[in-house]
């Protein structure tokens, strides 16, 4: 589903990816983690098609983008870019709802701007996806009026309206207060147990535990270390990996 | 002294500006000062007193050689102050000169507040016409067309009274002749040396009929100095006595007949205009909100093309190619970095050089849009740039496009933001609306400068206009403030 090889990405001299492998089956949930400035947006962001890239390749389903093709502005690589952003649903730590729209407009406007489907159809499968994630009664509500737990589950189902092969969650709970984390986490453990194909950044160690597939340790741009979560957690190899497990269990 | 009758209020602003009613002592002020101040205006134009156009530096005309000859006679030199000519009484009014010395015509109004000295010229006012012209032959003609003329002169005053012309009031002489070739208007009508200087040489033009309105040039001196004023009048008549007048006229072709009464020390029998009665303030209130109509109008019409083509230069700044992004940019830098004034003058007295002549309106409206587009396409530009990144790569990954991006995500969201910025731009076209008075529009300050100098009530219709000012501005001030209040709670 996910194939990312080899992918290297810098800001001026200083290597914010550096050389990254990554692949994901379908209905694989893949977690990363990592310190502050690791990479870990960067490289969601890559596999999104939000930002270019230097070397290597990212395929998602069946489109495939080189480096230097992710910053053409040819119509054929656009093309490309556009496939996978419709492949990928992406959810990020500040949710980005549109503040100008309703809950319920804000999942309906791209399936009907982006994929024509019609008003009526886009908001009967919008309904379906607000209960799915708990807010049946929260359709007219503007993001404003929203808790943060509330906005992130809204943001989920806007993604899911547009029917992704896999979505990319950048570290969706960070930004919530402590008793919303587990409303938010819950919708994406529903998501897995049905066979979604899932990429996180998180911090939450026991969703990582219970869902994920791989953990991959991120550190300056490389993965440092990667292994089911009972190595990865149980027994680290890498001092650098024991050191911020440390911290963010002490937290 | 004149406002007397005033109220209270209106006494103790006047006491404010201190005006002193009553003067004396010129004569020495001018012999201390070694020179002989007077006030004119050289953007008047020939052949009164303008920049020699073999030596752009020096002054001439007829009025500086009667200057000189008369400051011979004081035992000085004479220099002249740059006045803005409608400004020429109230500035002698406040002594920023000894006499005022251009083409002033004598007018009831005027010599309520300065005394005049004896005419040193007797003009005629002139009908100008197209040399294929065939329907207007002489003043009587003119019901329902559209004659240009001078701001504040006789002429205007003689058109007014008529009321059945739509009149073109112009800021310099040269543009009415100018707009008359252009087809904007059907006549001019001016003094007889303008017309003689400007009209007759040019073979586009013709005289229409014979001059009429006798009235007198004369000098504006300071009210009250009985001494000072006879001897100006003592100069003049010595002036005339030795053929020094008849001389500077032949020089400059400004001689004829009707000069030889300027002989008589007594004109007061002569049948010259004098312009109206002193009048309420009640009577002028019509005639200012009909200016301020015309401000709301040209406001309105310039802000709707700003924004529309404000928006179109953002987004090309935004979105264009390598070839369309430039443009925008310059576009933008050009329109903010010369002054609107001049680029009203190029719009409506430029253009036609190319082939291109737009009607006083279009020009305005067009002048106004077109450079307040600049600075609303900077403000809609600050607006889409303060909506956070997130939202374009939330749209992005949606699967927009670049432009539905703009149109369904970030435009919206940055219409609440630009609202208030927009509201109080509005405010200031709407002041600077006043700017297209120089395409002779009779906007509400044009208004209130022609009224105020033929009544001389510079003080009571100023007060008048800024109140008018003021009731059109603050509801749109006090929309902004609340706009802004409520952007700030949401
Ligand atoms: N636009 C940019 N220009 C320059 N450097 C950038 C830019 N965006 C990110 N970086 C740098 O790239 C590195 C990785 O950033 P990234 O946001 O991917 O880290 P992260 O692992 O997501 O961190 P966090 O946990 O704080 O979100 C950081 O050192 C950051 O400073
Ligand atoms: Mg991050």
């Amino acid at each position: 589903m996910i194939h990312v090889s080899g992918i290297t990405k810098k800001f001026q001299d200083h290597a914010v990816l550096d050389c990254i492998d990554l692949d994901l089956k379908q209905g694989e949930v893949k977690v990363v983690i990592g310190p502050s400035g690791s990479g870990k947006s960067t490289l969601l962001k890559c596999i999104g098609a939000l930002e270019p890239f230097d070397n290597g390749s990212v395929q998602v389903g069946e489109t495939r983008i080189e480096g230097p093709a992710s910053r053409s502005r040819s119509g054929s690589d656009q093309d490309k870019l556009r496939q996978i952003r419709l492949s990928a649903g992406m959810v990020f730590q500040q949710f980005h709802l549109f503040p100008h729209l309703t809950a319920l407009e804000n999942i309906m406007e791209a399936p009907v701007q982006v994929l024509k489907v019609s008003k009526t159809e886009a908001e009967t499968t919008a309904k379906k996806l607000l209960q799915q994630v708990q807010l049946g009664n929260r359709a007219d509500r503007y993001p404003r009026q929203l808790s943060g737990g509330e906005q992130q589950r809204v943001a989920i189902a806007r993604a899911l309206a547009m029917n992704p092969k896999c979505v990319l969650f950048d570290e969706p709970t960070s930004a919530l207060d402590p008793e919303m984390v587990g409303e938010v986490l819950s919708v994406m453990r529903e998501l897995a147990d049905k066979g979604m194909t899932l990429l996180v950044a998180t911090h939450e160690m026991d969703f990582a535990k219970e869902v994920a597939g791989e953990i991959l340790m991120l550190d300056q741009g490389r993965v440092v270390e990667r292994g089911t979560p009972s190595m990865v957690f149980g027994n680290p190899s890498e001092q650098r990996t024991r050191r911020f497990l440390h911290r963010i269990t002490h937290r | 002294m004149p406002f007397q009758h005033k109220t209270l209020i209106l006494w103790v602003l006047i006491g404010l500006t201190a005006v002193p009613s009553v003067s004396a002592g010129t004569l020495e002020d001018i012999r201390a000062a070694g020179e002989l101040q007077w006030g004119a205006d050289a953007e008047g134009g020939a052949p009164y007193v303008f920049p020699d156009p073999d030596q752009p530096d020096q002054l001439i005309g007829f009025e500086v050689d009667l200057a000189d000859a008369i400051a011979k006679q004081l035992g000085v030199t004479a220099r002249m102050v740059q006045t803005d000519w409608r400004s020429l009484i109230p500035a002698l009014q406040r002594r920023d000169f000894h006499i005022a010395l251009n083409g002033i015509e004598w007018t009831g109004e005027r010599s309520r507040v300065v005394d005049f000295s004896r005419p040193y010229y007797i003009y005629e006012q002139q009908l100008v016409v197209r040399s294929d012209e065939n329907r207007i032959r002489s003043v009587n003609d003119l019901g329902g067309k559209t004659v240009g003329t001078l701001a504040a002169t006789v002429a205007q005053q003689m058109l007014e009274k008529r009321g059945d012309v739509t009149l073109k009031v112009y800021e310099g002489q040269v543009q009415p002749y100018r707009d008359l070739e252009l087809m904007r208007i059907d006549a001019v009508f001016m003094d007889w040396p303008i017309a003689a200087h400007y009209a007759r040489p040019n073979p586009k033009l013709k005289f229409a009929g014979a001059p009429i309105g006798e009235g007198l040039y004369v000098i504006a001196l300071p009210k009250g100095d009985a001494e000072f004023s006879g001897r100006i009048n003592k100069i003049l008549e010595d002036l005339y006595a030795d053929g020094t007048l008849q001389g500077i006229y032949e020089k400059w072709g400004l001689w004829n007949l009707k000069q030889v009464s300027l002989r008589e020390s007594d004109h007061s029998a002569r049948k010259v205009f004098t312009g109206g009665t002193d009048n309420g303030l009640g009577v002028y209130l019509p005639l200012l909100l009909k200016g301020a109509g015309m401000t709301v109008l040209i406001s309105i019409a310039a802000m709707a093309l700003a924004m529309v083509f404000g928006a179109a230069v953002t987004l090309t700044r935004l979105m264009g190619g390598r070839l369309l992004k430039p443009l925008a940019v310059a576009y933008v830098e050009i329109m903010r970095g010369t002054p609107l004034l001049l680029q009203l003058y190029i719009i409506y007295y430029g253009l036609p050089n190319i082939g291109i002549s737009l009607n006083a309106f279009t020009a305005a409206v067009l002048g106004l849009g077109l450079n307040y587009a600049a600075y609303e396409s900077e403000i809609y530009r600050a607006g889409l740039e303060s909506i956070p990144k997130g939202q374009h790569d939330a749209a992005l990954s949606l699967g927009m496009t670049r432009w539905m991006i703009y149109r369904r995500i970030l435009i919206p969201q940055a219409r609440r933001v630009v609202l208030p910025p927009v509201t109080n731009d509005f405010i200031s076209l709407f002041k600077d609306s006043s700017l297209v008075s120089i395409i002779a529009i009779v906007e509400l300050t044009k208004s209130y400068n022609m009224l105020a100098v033929s009544s001389m009530k510079f003080l009571e219709l100023g007060l008048l206009t800024g109140a008018l000012y003021l009731m059109m501005s603050l509801p749109l001030s006090v929309l902004s403030t609340r706009l802004e209040k409520h952007l700030a709670i949401s």
